[in-house]
């Protein structure tokens, strides 16, 4: 099954609605609690990462037997060092985001430490490719 | 501990009531402000988070969204704060109830250990 949905940069008050669709629509398929549960924390940190980086993305979801794969694909700034981005702590958020509850450092290794697999692609200027992959337990 | 009892130990007001209990009532309170630390710490629960109370301080939409992806259905708001009728809104649509305590952070989570509600459990082993 392949499921996709459009995320719009900036839009804050929307933010999270692409993931409550994704994480609606494994429930209904019965995947396991434990694995839904990573999938929407990963699918959410995505998304708010879209939203607070980036010009558009879109979330990418492939349903197989035994496993899902979750696309976070994002026309955007790009991330110049992917390293130092991974560090927990290390942020380059607005005060916005801060006021939303984010930006303090933790979205990727969040989404690294939910997901079974995850490779970040990224080309500074022209946007962000997040890979994560969830084995059904 | 139900809703009933909650709502009276925190002098609390409910915005918004679901409707729905947990099975076993609530037994576990997380207190966080960061969403990003919400889930991290919830990525590490080791239980079904429908028992959990969240206490914060942040009022948002995102509060409600970060419950609902997470299955928490109880967020107590701390020092009266009022979210704005989006929030509320989000909350009644996501079937997660809101209340608001007068207390501080550190007052909420005194009063609910001295009930004996436990911390979140998780799986690296920390209590």
């Amino acid at each position: 099954m392949h499921l996709e949905f459009p995320v719009q940069g900036g839009n804050f008050s929307g933010a999270g609605g692409a993931s409550s669709s994704i994480k609606k629509v494994l429930k209904q398929l019965g995947i396991p609690y434990d694995t839904l549960k990573r999938v929407a924390i990963a699918s959410y940190e995505s998304e708010m990462n879209i939203v607070a980086y980036a010009t558009r993305g879109r979330l990418l979801v492939e349903i197989e037997p035994g496993e899902i794969a979750i696309t976070a694909a994002d026309v955007g700034p790009g991330i110049p060092d992917i390293e130092k981005a991974l560090q927990e702590g290390y942020s380059t958020a607005t005060p916005l985001i801060r006021e939303m509850g984010f930006g303090a450092g933790l979205g990727l290794s969040n989404m690294k430490k939910a997901a079974d697999e995850m490779v970040i692609e990224s080309v500074v200027g022209e946007g962000t490719t997040v890979k994560m992959k969830f084995r059904l337990s | 501990m139900d809703k009933k009892e909650l709502q009276k130990t925190l002098f609390a007001e409910t915005i918004f009531d679901s409707g729905a209990e947990p099975e076993n009532g609530y037994n576990t309170v997380c207190a966080c402000d960061m969403m990003s630390e919400l889930l991290a710490v919830m990525n590490q629960s080791s239980h079904h988070n429908r028992g959990i109370i969240l206490l914060t301080g942040l009022a948002n939409p995102q509060v409600i969204r970060t419950s609902e992806l997470v299955d928490i259905r109880l967020i107590v708001f701390l020092r009266d704060k009022r979210p704005a009728q989006e929030t509320v809104d989000l909350a009644k649509r996501c079937g997660i109830t809101i209340m608001s305590t007068p207390y501080t952070m550190y007052k909420s989570c005194g009063v609910l250990y001295e009930r004996k509600l436990n911390d979140v459990q998780l799986e690296t082993g920390s209590d």
